[in-house]
């Protein structure tokens, strides 16, 4: 049973290694813009509906509101600085234009999602243990995001880090 | 409100978003990266603004 659960994951994990292999950085990176930007949009209607249905108080919804706009002006910034690198530079950016976008998204995208990661916990903590299930499905979806950037070779973020901390 | 409803809640709105996100995935193989930074604009314009919005949530009265 071991090796056959194995044999799926190492079958799984080369799926994920081979898939797209064609794709040029320009096209990771800008799909990935695409994919955080519809789900920063969802996470400020899940919040307003948990606010609203009192599965969070006035404060917390707060912190996330702060926390999410913050998120989106930073991803507004890099999708702008990928469109310019990309009127300049067409499907091949250069290192000194990949390091912009790195630091941008580093600084802007990522740090304030932490944040947010981190009301979580301290809201998972706190909260019913049976909601626990709920809140680490958005974690994962906030994860497999954040490593969606990562494939593309955009951040250059630790996010074993990432899951020690959430 | 009960914690079985909280979590009927919950999961309901972590299944509305892994299902976006799905669809999402989804669209983007078949856009252009034209298309991926001009949808992804409209997308953080959009976000903006609704981070706002929620940011009055609930401080109406003050």
């Amino acid at each position: 049973m071991k090796k056959f659960i194995s044999l799926i994951l190492v079958y799984s994990i080369c799926l994920l290694l081979m898939a797209c292999p064609k794709e040029t950085a320009v096209r990771k990176a800008a799909k990935a813009s695409f994919e955080l930007s519809g789900l920063t949009v969802d996470a400020i209607a899940a919040t307003a509906k948990a606010y609203n249905e009192n599965l969070i108080g006035l404060e917390t919804k707060d912190k996330i509101a702060d926390a999410l706009k913050l998120v989106a002006t930073g991803g507004k910034n890099f999708n702008q600085a990928l469109k310019k690198f990309r009127d300049q530079s067409g499907d091949n950016l250069t290192p000194d234009q990949i390091s912009f976008l790195n630091v941008i998204f580093s600084s802007e995208v990522i740090t304030p999602f932490l944040g947010i990661l981190q009301t979580l916990k301290v809201l998972s903590m706190n909260g019913a243990k049976n909601l626990l299930a709920a809140i680490n499905a958005l974690k994962v979806v906030i994860l497999l995001i954040s490593n969606g950037f990562a494939s593309a070779g955009i951040p250059q973020m630790n996010f074993r880090e990432v899951e020690v901390n959430v | 409100m009960s914690d079985q409803t909280k979590f009927e809640v919950l999961t309901d709105i972590a299944t509305e978003i892994l299902v976006n996100e799905l669809q999402r995935r989804a669209a983007a193989k078949l856009m252009s990266v034209d298309e991926l930074i001009e949808e992804a604009q409209a997308n953080w314009e959009k976000a903006e603004k609704d981070a706002d919005d929620l940011k009055d949530l609930g401080h109406a009265d003050e």
